[in-house]
């Protein structure tokens, strides 16, 4: 469907206007005081609006995840409108939490306040703030592997989980579940944060984190069955790298930074969203794109959460606002590198035709085009048959690459080696990783610059 | 590759019980017309698996469960049977404390809203659960547990009395279907995971029975991470 015919289908399914009430020819609608508020009451309030939107920014509709929200979300009185609204009582996991956990005690919660106290923010920077709680303080849901994992100092450290100096454990919390049990829960800042030489990193993929470790420890520590195959799937996943997708295929995914998510196109490596629903204008008057990441986050809450209970939408809205705008780490190269600027021609000679867009990223590319392992693109979970071009906002420190993080190092994803059957290097093991050639075929030098303008991005 | 949008399967279903009016012949002014209107939507279902009650809980009889009953080789409540040590219906979670950690499980469960229009609070009675794929029964389920959100913001044990006057959140914990049965229904090699299903729900109040039908889903794989 072309954006323009998305557009007047957005407009006239959530306005539930025939063409006949557009305003008159000739004069223009009254341009809005604050067009983010308008966005933003109109997510709030219009069912119609909402669904309109995600339709309209769902890029393949055969796929699970799309049927799911298109059978449930954005209805008038059914679906997961008919849910409870939850405001949970969570706290940040702390020091004196682990210590209980390893004295084997209650978490002794107390009764915090819930999350949220109700009240609107008024300014941006308000719903900014408020998306920062939302992010590290929402339990996504419980997790016993991971409460099974804090038991050990070491083992839960060298696999990703670790507290900050404040001596709060980013990305967990304690918190009372729907049912009234005191558990240890994740939330988004468990992948998408990292601790740094002391610093705490928002939106930076956390990579040292090994979920599939973690659930292998709770199997062999509980003596619980687990499948064979099961078990090889989590340990190939290795650091940086799980499957979050609700089919049984083997597709896992690099953990994905959150670089400046409102200049991208598309959501997931597969584009399962497209960002850009409306029309440019649209996005850039009424932020559309905001829209759209508000119900991306609304509906993941929604069914991380068991479909037992849906956010306030303004928790939503506030998530939205938060991640759509973190600002990525300092860059690794320079500028003024003399390989640099050949690299930079290199790279609009080779690389622009898919990477055009301000963070490197693009419009959603064929895989078999790309040729990469095409599991994921081709998932009944979320497949789209595309893949989104990667972006490459602070790309140096974002090993591994390609979707399903098997490239160790820029290097390798340019240097031909890695097409052959005796590479040695690829982080799921011997072997070849085919697809994306484009670039190895460029002489040595060559590669060595565009490496170097990769790393000045 | 964008097809049709799946129609909701959000119901607003009406029941009307009560006394008909007493239009009399001989002139007397007729009583006025007592309808009852029961609304009932399922919000959500996800079939994942049937886990054991927590010990600490009070066992409860299975809803529907009469009209399971004679699914032979329906699987029992789970608070009616002992887990295997090991077993795929040990519990987590519930065990952290005192109890060690077990088999994880994800208890699946249906979520529905209710209001009705009577003067008084109404007692509902989920009275069968079927699995659904078009018009096609495969299988009959138990839903025990009823649980309603409050205002603390979780659920609590419910005696399925709806009040006047309010919509209320409720939550049942339900069984699985035979799928050695459906995948008999639905032929070898077809993938009973990849299939879109509904809920058939039979709710009963006062004397009559109101029939409701969940959004699709799917039956959802115990070990995946979906975020």
């Amino acid at each position: 469907m072309s954006r323009v015919a998305k557009l007047a289908f957005v407009v006239l399914a959530a306005s539930g206007c025939e063409p006949r009430c557009a305003a008159p020819t000739g004069e223009q609608p009254p341009v809005a005081a604050d067009p983010v508020a308008d966005t933003r009451q109109r997510y709030f309030d219009d069912a119609a609006y909402r669904r309109a939107v995600l339709a309209a920014a769902l890029t393949n509709h055969d796929n699970t995840y799309s049927r799911d929200r298109l059978a449930r979300y954005g209805q008038d009185t059914g679906g997961w409108e008919a849910l409870p609204v939850w405001n949970p009582r969570a706290v940040r996991l702390t020091d004196s939490h682990v210590a209980a956990l390893r004295r084997d005690e209650p978490l002794a919660l107390g009764d915090p306040d819930t999350l949220w106290n109700g009240e609107s923010p008024t300014t941006d920077a308000d719903w900014a703030e408020l998306g920062r709680r939302v992010f590290f303080e929402w339990p996504l849901r419980a997790d016993e592997f991971i409460e099974r994992a804090l038991l050990d100092d070491a083992f839960a450290r060298s696999n990703g989980l670790r507290p900050a100096k404040d001596g709060t454990w980013p990305g967990l919390v304690a918190f009372r579940d729907v049912d009234g049990r005191e558990r240890v829960g994740f939330t988004c800042a468990l992948c998408h944060s990292r601790i740094v030489a002391g610093t705490l990193l928002t939106g930076y993929a956390r990579r040292d984190l090994d979920y599939g470790a973690i659930r292998l420890a709770y199997y062999d520590a509980t003596g619980a069955p687990l499948a064979r195959d099961l078990a090889e799937r989590m340990q190939r996943w290795g650091a940086g790298r799980a499957d979050i997708t609700g089919d049984d295929d083997e597709d896992p995914v690099a953990i994905p930074d959150l670089w400046q998510l409102h200049r991208l196109e598309n959501l997931t490596q597969a584009g399962t969203l497209q960002l850009d629903p409306l029309d440019a204008p649209a996005r850039a008057s009424g932020r559309s794109d905001l829209v759209v990441l508000a119900i991306r986050q609304e509906t993941q809450i929604i069914q991380a959460n068991r479909e037992r209970i849906r956010p306030p939408r303004e928790l939503a809205w506030a998530l939205a606002v938060y991640v759509a705008d973190l600002q990525p780490i300092p860059r690794i190269g320079s500028e003024t590198d003399p390989r640099t600027a050949r690299g930079r021609e290199l790279f609009a000679a080779h690389c622009i035709g898919c990477h055009s867009g301000q963070t490197g990223s693009g419009p959603l590319v064929a895989a078999e085009r790309v040729r990469t392992d095409r599991a994921l693109a081709d998932s009944e979970a979320r497949g789209t048959g595309m893949f989104r071009p990667a972006p490459l906002v602070a790309v140096a420190a974002a090993a591994p690459y390609f979707h399903d993080g098997s490239v160790p190092t820029l290097d390798d994803v340019l240097d031909p080696a890695r097409l052959r059957d005796d590479y040695t290097r690829s982080v799921r093991g011997p072997g070849p990783i085919r697809g994306h050639a484009f670039g190895t075929q460029l002489p040595a030098d060559d590669r060595a610059a565009l490496v170097a303008f990769l790393a000045s991005w | 590759m964008r097809k049709r949008i799946l129609a909701s399967f959000a119901l607003l279903a009406l029941l009307s019980s009560g006394c008909a009016s007493h239009d009399s012949a001989l002139g007397t002014k007729p009583e006025a017309e007592v309808k009852t209107q029961l609304r009932a939507t399922i919000a959500s279902v996800q079939m994942i698996q049937d886990c054991p009650d927590p010990r600490s809980e009070p066992s409860s009889p299975a809803v529907g469960a009469s009209a399971a009953k004679d699914e032979a080789a329906m699987q029992p409540p789970a608070s009616e049977s002992e887990p295997a040590p090991g077993s795929a219906s040990r519990i987590a979670g519930d065990s952290l404390h005192g109890g060690g950690f077990q088999q994880p499980c994800t208890q699946s469960t249906m979520q529905l809203s209710l209001a009705h229009d009577a003067a008084d609070a109404q007692r509902i009675e989920v009275v069968a659960v079927r699995l659904m794929r078009g018009t096609d029964v495969l299988g009959k389920i138990a839903a025990r547990k009823p649980s309603k959100w409050n205002e603390s913001g979780m659920y609590d044990a419910w005696d399925e009395r709806v009040p006047v006057g309010s919509e209320i959140k409720v939550s049942y914990r339900i069984g699985e279907p035979d799928w050695s049965k459906v995948q008999e229904q639905l032929g070898a090699g077809v993938d009973v995971y990849s299939q879109r299903y509904v809920l058939e729900v039979d709710l009963k109040m006062g004397g009559t029975t109101l029939t409701v039908r969940s959004p699709e889903f799917s039956r959802e794989y115990p070990h995946v991470v979906v975020t």
